[in-house]
């Protein structure tokens, strides 16, 4: 088990610096997120052609092509916003400045990224299933319910760490 | 039979606060939705007027999120960046993280909650004014009379970028650390005091975890 200095958290400052930290980390992985569309197009493929291939299993008439995913009905397409990634940036924000040891912080990420990903993936199906089935409700289950899901879920991932791991490590 | 919360592990306490936190602000922001964007859009817009003097009037519909921009003679309808209804809601966020947070005296919690509500109120106004001030810009009929620089006009962009695609992140992280965190710690050092349960015995398990008697450890 990793062993945590006692003061850890103890120090006057470590407030601010972790507020701090959190918001370098914060800007430059935007910054990133933003200037790189172009070498994201790889993950957005990949994130269709999965989503894809489960419908496929289930369902005739869908096909795949870069980010769009079709269908007789419709057409979807997976771009910035459904990738998942804005709440990778908060978790990696929120937990690497975080004053624990450095595999606390590495266990945190190997779990809550796949986390993440994986509801992410739900919820891109869930969209394209909805799109498919009720239609008409699209943009709530868009904008009012899964996006709002996938911050609680991000801030359910950092506390369960919390809670769970830091909290047995120390 | 009657279940006691003490005896449930602290983060199932958390999680399940956590999921009716959010349920109950959520229903209250449903209904309350309508008056909370007029308060928002009211300084929004005198301010965006304010700021630029070719328009006349701008009528919001933050329900179809859409807003009409009157210029001299000319009538324009622009879609604001985002639902509104979208926009706000990381207030019901923020408001439900708060409640969730464990080991807070109620009257603490509906302090900093308040204090939190204000903050957010502040935030929702300035990112209206941005918004409404981007979509004057996309509606200006002769783009000669925006009265915008163009290191404003990107800046008005970058802004809204930012916060369509983070405000729903950022924000309520930041305000639930500023306000909660002593609480957040007490979850990492494994001093959440589920001893402020009664039910506790001196002599018993510590709720911490730590394996001693309650008495030595958190209960000292």
């Amino acid at each position: 088990m990793p062993t945590e200095k006692p003061d850890a958290f103890a120090g006057k400052y470590w407030i601010p610096k972790y507020i701090l930290l959190f918001l370098v980390i914060f800007s430059l992985l935007y910054y990133l997120f933003v200037s790189n569309f172009d070498s994201l197009l790889p993950y957005f493929a990949l994130l269709t052609h999965s989503v894809y291939g489960l419908l496929s299993v289930f369902y005739d008439g869908f096909s795949w092509e870069g980010n769009f995913l079709r269908h007789p009905g419709f057409t979807f397409e997976i771009t910035r916003g459904c990738d998942g990634l804005t709440s990778l940036i908060l978790l990696l924000a929120a937990i690497v400045p975080f004053p624990v040891s450095f595999k606390s912080k590495i266990i945190g990420l190997a779990i809550g990224v796949p986390i993440l990903l994986g509801f992410n993936y739900l919820r891109i199906l869930t969209l394209a299933l909805t799109k498919m089935h009720f239609p008409g409700h699209f943009q709530t289950m868009h904008v009012q319910i899964l996006q709002p899901a996938m911050v609680l879920v991000t801030f359910a991932v950092f506390v369960v760490w919390l809670m769970i791991y830091v909290r047995q490590s120390r | 039979m009657s279940v006691n919360p003490g005896k449930h592990p602290p983060i199932v306490r958390f999680l399940a606060r956590f999921v009716l936190s959010i349920s109950v602000c959520f229903v209250l922001y449903h209904f309350l939705f309508p008056l909370y964007a007029l308060i928002i859009l009211a300084p929004a817009k005198s301010l965006v007027l304010m700021t630029n003097e070719n328009l006349l009037q701008i009528t919001t519909r933050p329900e179809i999120s859409f807003a009409g921009f009157l210029f001299e003679g000319v009538e324009k309808v622009r879609a604001i960046r985002y639902d509104a209804y979208f926009v706000y809601m990381n207030l019901v966020i923020t408001l439900a993280l708060i409640s969730a947070t464990p080991d807070m005296a109620l009257l603490n919690r509906i302090k900093k909650s308040l204090w939190a509500l204000l903050i957010m109120v502040g935030v929702h106004c300035a990112e209206s004014f941005v918004d409404l001030a981007y979509a004057g810009i996309s509606a200006s009929p002769d783009p000669d009379l925006i009265p915008y620089s163009d290191a404003t006009r990107s800046l008005l962009f970058e802004v809204n970028r930012f916060y369509a695609h983070m405000g729903l992140f950022i924000i309520p992280f930041l305000i639930w650390f500023l306000f909660c965190h002593k609480e957040i710690l007490g979850l990492a050092k494994g001093v959440a005091k589920a001893s402020r349960s009664k039910t506790v015995g001196r002599n018993e398990p510590c709720p911490c975890g730590s394996g001693k008697k309650y008495k030595v450890c958190c209960g000292a």
